[in-house]
C-alpha cells in the first residue's frame, strides 16, 4: 500500500465519520439527549470530529505572550515558526485566555416556547448556548448566562471556575418559558451590571422595533463589547407550512400577548414571508453596520452550521 | 301519513344533515398558537372582512336549512295567489240557462245581478262565466272582465233542465283546475225541483267564496201542461191530460188537443192554486195527424202564466208498422218457440237471418238467438263482430255448445251441470223425469225485465242449466235456488247481451211453454232495443243511444249522424223541442221530445236550505274561517245570499320545501368543500 492510497482511505475515513457526527448534530436527535452538557460535549465533539485543522479555534481576541511550554500544555498551542527560528518551544497566548468574559444572553419569554415541530425555538437557543458555554469552557474562559423575558429572570455571573458552566447547565435545563418580552430594558439592565469587557451571545427570536434594539447594542458596543446575535426563529415561523397548508382562514393566538389574529391563507402565503423576510434583512442590516456578529438560526438547522456560521463571520470581522 | 313514509323518511336524513355540518365545521381549527403577531397586524383586517363574509354566506346557508327542515315538519300552507301571478281570485259566475228562467224577469234580473258582480270584481281577478243547464258549456273568451259582459250578452235561457246535483259535480270539476282561490257566484231561482234527494250532494270542496244570488221572485206564476197517450189502435187514441198551476191563485184554462195545427177538440178546465187538472180526450181519431198530437193552453183567466214554453205537449203517435226483429237461424224447435212468443206481440215480426251473413246493418240493433250452441264457428265470429260494434242481443245458451269460442264468449264452462235423480243417473235429454228440477232462487226487481214479472217467474222450473262464469260489469237478473246465475246481462265490447243459461226444451226448463215466455222475449226486446220508454215522452237535453246501423232524424227531418257513424252506437242528445224519427232496417220510431215537465214548477227551494247547501259547501272547507253574509239583492224582488267568505287559499308546500331543502343542502356541501375548503383532519 503506498502512501498515497493510504491517504485516501484515511480522508475518506474521516469524511464518513464527519457525515456520521452531522447526522448526530441534528435537532431533533439532540432534543431526545437528556443533558445539555451532553448536548453541548455531542456538538463540540461532534463539529470537530474530522476537523484536520480548524482556522477558527478559540475566541480570544488580542495576542498577548509567549510561554515557555511546560507539561501540561496543550501542543497544539506551540508556535511552530517560534521553534524553527529559535529551537524553542513556545506557546501562543492570547488576552482572552485569561481574562475574556464571554456573556450568554438568552430571550425566555413566551414567543420564545414556539414551536412547530419537536423542538421550540428556546430549547434551541439553550443548546447553542450551551455549546457555546462547553467550547468557552474548553477555552478556559469566563462564562456566565442571563435569562431574560420582561425582565431579568436569573443570571449567573462570568467566571472561569470549572462549576459555572454546571451552574449555567442547570439554569438553562430548568428554564421554561416565561411571558412578555422587554427585550430593550432588558439589555438596558444587563448594560448597566456588566462591567467588564467581553463577549455577549445574545439569542433570540427579536420580536421587537430594530431601532430601539439597535440604539441599546450600540451602548454594550461602546462598553467594549463584541456582540453576536443569534437569530432564532422557528422554520414554521419563516416558512409557515402548517397554515399556508391550511385552505380557510385561521385564527392565530400571540403566545405572549393572547392577541387572537384572523388571517388568511392568502395572507399567510404571500404577505406574511415578505414582512418576516423585511425584518431578518433590518436586523442583519442593522448588526452589520454595527459591527456586530448576526447569524439567524433555524431551529430546523442543524447545530454545526450554525457553530460554522459563527465562527465563519467572527473570522470575517477580524 | 305513517312515520314509516318516504318524506319523512327523507326528513330523518335532513335531521342528520346539520349533525354532519357541524362536524365539518370542527374539522375547521378554530385556534393556532404563533410566535407573535408582530407581522399578522396589517394583514389581520382584511382577512377577518374576508373571512366574515365568506362564513356569512355559510350561516345563511345552513339557517335556512334549518328553517326548512322546521317549516317541512310545520307543513307550511301559502296564500297561493301572492306567490303565482296577479290574480286574486278565480271569479266562477255560473249562470243558470235553464227553461225555469225564462219566467218573467228571472232572466233580466240574472243578468242585472251577473253585472253587478261583474262591477265588483278586481281587475286583477279571473272571470268564468259558465252557462249552466243540461250541460254546462264556457263561452269562448279570454278572462277578463270585458269578455266576460260580452260573453253574458250571448247567453240566453234555453229549454233544458237543470240540476243542481251535476251541477255541484260541475263546480268541482272547475275548481280542480284552478291554482288560485275560487269565488263561485251561482246566479239561479233556486228552483225546488232542481234539488238532489240528498243535500249533502251538494257539498262543494275547495272553494273559499260561494254565493247564491236568487232570481226567483215573490208572486210568480206559471201554468204547464203534460200529456199522455193512453191507448193508440186503428186511427184512434185516447190521451190524457194534466194541467198543474203554479201559482197562489186559481184559475181557468182551454186546454185544446190539435193535429198538425189543425184543432181536434178542446176542453176548458178549472184549476186550483197550487194544484192541477186532468182531462181525458177519448176516441181521438189520429188520421189526420201525421205523426204527432200536440196538447196546448189556448187561453187562460190567469194573468200570471209567465212562461209559455210549458204551454204544449207534443204526443207522438205510433205508425202502426211492425217492427222487425232479427232471428238467427239456428236450432229449429227453438226458433219456433221464439218466433211464437215474439209474433204473439201485433207490433212485432221476426226475420230469420242466416248467420254467414250477419251484421250490423243486417240485423239492426238487436238480434234474437234461440239455440247458441247450434251455431257454427263462423257465425260466432260475425256475432261477435256485431255485439262489439254496439249490437244487442238475446242469446239462449242452448245445449252445450260445441264452438270452443262461443263458450269463451258467453263465460260457459264446457262440463254440463246435471242434477240426476237417484235411480236414474246419466240418462239422455229426452228423458226430463230423470233430473230434479230447481226453483228459481234470487230475482232482480229491479231490472226492466222483471220488475213486473218476478212472481211469473218462480213459477218456472229449471231441470237443467249450463254453468255461467260471470265477471265484473256482469248482472245477474235471475239466480237459481242454489245460487247459480240463470239469466244475466253483460256487456261485450259496445253491445248488450242478456244470456238465458238453459234451452227453449222442455227436458231443460218449462219456460218454453210457461206464459211468462211472451212476456220474457218481448221484454228483451224492448230492454235491449232501448225502446221500453218508447211510448212515454223524452225531454229536451236527454240523450239516447241510437243502435247501429239506424238513423236518427231531428224534427225538421234532417239526420244527426254522420253516415261514418251509422255503423257504431252512439248517444245522442235530444236538443230541440218536436218529434225525432228513429229510422232502421227493423223499423221508424217516433220520440216525441218535450220541455222537462220539472222546469215547469218553477217554486224555489226555502231560504234554510240554502243556507244549508251553503254551509254544508263551506264548512267542510274552510271550517276556521267561514263567515255567513246574508244580504238582500239592490233589485229588491230577488234575494242575494252571499256566505262563506274564506279570504284563505291555501295550498301545501311542503313538495316544494323538501325539493329546495335538497337543493340547499346540495349547494352548502358544494359551498363549503370548495371556496370555504375546510381542512380535513387526515
Amino acid at each position: 500500500m503506498n502512501a498515497s492510497t493510504r491517504s485516501a482511505d484515511s480522508r475518506s475515513s474521516r469524511q464518513s465519520q464527519a457525515d456520521r457526527s452531522r447526522e448526530l448534530l441534528q435537532p431533533k436527535l439532540l432534543a431526545q439527549l437528556s443533558s445539555l452538557e451532553l448536548v453541548a460535549k455531542t456538538v463540540v465533539d461532534g463539529f470537530f470530529t474530522g476537523m484536520h485543522r480548524s482556522p477558527f479555534f478559540g475566541f480570544s481576541q488580542e495576542f498577548a505572550e509567549y510561554k515557555a511550554y511546560n507539561d501540561g500544555d496543550d501542543p497544539r498551542f506551540i508556535d511552530w515558526n517560534v521553534y524553527a527560528r529559535t529551537d524553542r518551544t513556545y506557546i501562543k497566548r492570547y488576552l482572552g485566555e485569561t481574562n475574556t468574559a464571554i456573556n450568554l444572553i438568552v430571550d425566555v419569554s413566551a414567543s420564545m416556547g414556539y414551536s412547530s415541530g419537536e423542538v421550540s425555538k428556546l430549547r434551541y437557543a439553550k443548546f447553542i448556548c450551551a455549546t457555546l458555554a462547553y467550547l468557552a469552557r474548553k477555552q478556559h474562559d469566563a462564562v456566565g448566562a442571563t435569562l431574560f423575558d420582561d425582565k431579568i429572570r436569573e443570571t449567573v455571573p462570568p467566571a472561569s471556575h470549572p462549576d459555572t458552566l454546571y451552574r449555567v447547565l442547570a439554569m438553562l435545563e430548568r428554564t421554561e418559558a416565561g411571558s412578555g418580552t422587554q427585550i430593550n430594558e432588558s439589555l438596558q439592565h444587563i448594560t448597566s451590571t456588566l462591567s467588564k469587557r467581553g463577549l455577549i451571545f445574545m439569542m433570540s427570536d427579536f420580536y421587537c422595533d430594530t431601532d430601539v434594539l439597535k440604539r441599546n447594542l450600540e451602548v454594550l458596543a461602546q462598553h467594549g463589547h463584541e456582540v453576536a446575535l443569534f437569530h432564532i426563529l422557528d422554520a414554521g415561523e419563516l416558512e409557515p407550512v402548517s397554515i399556508r397548508e391550511m385552505r380557510s382562514p385561521s385564527t392565530l393566538k400571540d403566545l405572549e400577548t393572547g392577541n387572537e389574529v384572523k388571517v388568511t391563507a392568502d395572507f399567510m402565503r404571500e404577505d406574511y414571508p415578505a414582512r418576516i423576510a423585511a425584518h431578518i434583512k433590518a436586523l442583519e442590516k442593522m448588526a452589520l453596520r454595527c459591527g456586530f456578529a448576526y447569524v439567524p438560526c433555524n431551529t430546523a438547522q442543524p447545530l454545526d452550521d450554525v457553530m460554522r456560521q459563527f465562527l465563519l463571520t467572527r473570522q470575517q470581522q477580524r | 301519513m305513517s312515520l314509516l313514509a318516504p318524506v319523512f323518511l327523507a326528513g330523518l336524513l335532513a335531521v342528520v344533515l346539520p349533525w354532519w355540518l357541524h362536524r365539518l365545521s370542527r374539522d375547521n381549527p378554530p385556534l393556532q398558537d404563533f410566535g407573535s403577531s408582530m407581522f399578522l397586524q396589517a394583514g389581520e383586517t382584511t382577512s377577518s372582512k374576508q373571512t366574515q363574509l365568506r362564513y356569512k354566506k355559510l350561516f345563511s346557508l345552513r339557517f335556512l336549512l334549518l328553517a326548512l327542515l322546521a317549516l317541512l315538519f310545520a307543513e307550511p300552507a301559502l296564500q297561493l295567489s301572492k306567490l303565482i301571478g296577479t290574480s286574486d281570485y278565480r271569479q266562477i259566475m255560473i249562470v243558470d240557462t235553464s227553461l225555469s228562467q225564462r219566467l218573467g224577469d228571472r232572466w233580466p234580473t240574472t243578468i242585472e245581478l251577473v253585472g253587478q258582480q261583474l262591477d265588483d270584481v278586481s281587475a286583477s281577478d279571473e272571470v268564468f262565466i259558465v252557462s249552466a243547464s243540461h250541460q254546462f258549456q264556457q263561452p269562448e273568451g279570454d278572462n277578463s272582465v270585458t269578455a266576460a259582459r260580452e260573453q253574458l250578452a250571448q247567453l240566453k235561457p234555453g229549454l233544458t233542465r237543470l240540476n243542481y246535483g251535476q251541477l255541484a259535480s260541475a263546480i268541482d270539476s272547475l275548481v280542480e283546475q284552478s291554482n288560485l282561490p275560487v269565488a263561485v257566484h251561482l246566479f239561479t231561482d233556486t228552483q225546488a225541483t232542481a234539488m238532489p234527494a240528498r243535500l249533502s250532494d251538494l257539498t262543494l270542496d275547495g272553494i273559499d267564496r260561494f254565493t247564491i244570488h236568487s232570481t226567483a221572485a215573490a208572486g210568480e206564476a206559471n201554468l204547464a201542461i203534460t200529456g199522455q197517450l193512453d191507448y193508440s189502435a186503428d186511427a184512434m187514441a185516447d190521451i190524457s191530460v194534466i194541467v198543474a198551476n203554479y201559482s197562489d191563485v186559481s184559475t181557468e184554462a182551454t186546454v185544446q188537443l190539435q193535429a198538425d195545427d189543425s184543432a181536434l177538440d178542446a176542453v176548458n178546465l178549472s184549476i186550483d192554486a197550487n194544484s192541477s187538472a186532468v182531462h181525458r180526450f177519448t176516441k181521438v181519431d189520429t188520421s189526420q195527424a201525421s205523426n204527432a198530437l200536440e196538447v196546448r193552453i189556448a187561453a187562460s183567466t190567469s194573468q200570471t202564466d209567465q212562461l209559455a214554453e210549458d204551454n204544449s205537449w207534443l204526443i207522438a203517435l205510433p205508425d202502426g208498422a211492425q217492427t222487425e226483429v232479427s232471428l238467427l237461424q239456428s236450432n229449429a224447435l227453438a226458433n219456433r218457440y221464439a218466433t211464437a212468443a215474439i209474433e204473439s206481440d201485433p207490433r212485432y215480426m221476426t226475420r230469420t237471418l242466416e248467420g254467414e251473413n250477419l251484421s250490423a246493418s243486417s240485423a239492426g240493433g238487436l238480434l234474437v238467438i234461440a239455440d247458441a250452441s247450434a251455431l257454427t264457428d263462423r257465425s260466432t265470429t260475425k256475432l261477435k263482430q256485431y255485439l262489439n260494434d254496439g249490437g244487442n242481443a238475446l242469446i239462449v245458451v242452448g245445449a252445450e255448445p260445441h264452438v270452443a269460442q262461443m263458450r269463451s264468449l258467453l263465460n260457459v264452462r264446457s262440463a254440463t251441470t246435471r242434477q240426476p235423480a237417484a235411480n236414474n243417473a246419466g240418462n239422455t235429454d229426452n228423458q226430463p223425469s230423470t233430473f230434479r228440477p230447481q226453483s228459481i232462487g234470487r230475482i232482480d226487481d229491479t231490472h226492466p225485465m222483471t220488475a213486473d214479472t218476478s212472481s211469473n217467474w218462480r213459477s218456472v222450473s229449471v231441470l237443467r242449466h249450463l254453468p255461467l262464469t260471470t265477471s265484473e260489469g256482469d248482472r245477474v237478473i235471475v239466480e237459481l235456488a242454489d245460487g247459480t246465475p240463470l239469466l244475466i246481462e253483460r256487456s261485450i265490447g259496445d253491445g248488450r247481451v242478456l244470456v238465458l243459461a238453459s234451452a227453449l226444451k222442455s227436458s231443460w226448463n218449462g219456460l218454453a211453454v210457461n206464459p211468462l215466455f211472451v212476456a220474457f222475449m218481448v221484454g228483451a226486446i224492448e230492454h235491449l232495443s232501448g225502446f221500453e220508454n218508447a211510448s212515454l215522452d223524452r225531454s229536451v237535453g236527454d240523450s239516447i243511444s241510437v243502435p247501429p246501423g239506424a238513423q236518427l232524424l231531428n224534427p225538421a227531418g234532417e239526420p244527426i249522424r254522420d253516415l261514418s257513424d251509422i255503423k257504431r252506437k252512439g248517444r245522442v242528445v235530444l236538443s230541440e223541442r218536436g218529434v225525432y224519427t228513429l229510422r232502421s232496417t227493423t223499423g221508424t220510431e217516433l220520440l216525441s221530445v218535450n220541455t222537462d215537465s220539472r222546469e215547469s214548477d218553477t217554486r224555489p227551494i226555502n231560504s234554510d236550505k240554502i243556507a244549508q247547501w251553503q254551509s254544508a259547501s263551506t264548512a267542510e272547507n274552510n271550517a276556521d274561517t267561514a263567515s255567513e253574509d246574508q244580504a238582500d239583492n239592490s233589485t229588491g224582488s230577488s234575494t242575494a245570499t252571499a256566505l262563506t267568505d274564506n279570504n284563505r287559499h291555501t295550498k301545501s308546500l311542503w313538495p316544494w320545501l323538501l325539493a329546495l331543502l335538497l337543493v340547499l343542502a346540495l349547494c352548502e356541501t358544494l359551498y363549503s368543500h370548495r371556496h370555504l375548503r375546510i381542512k380535513r383532519e387526515a
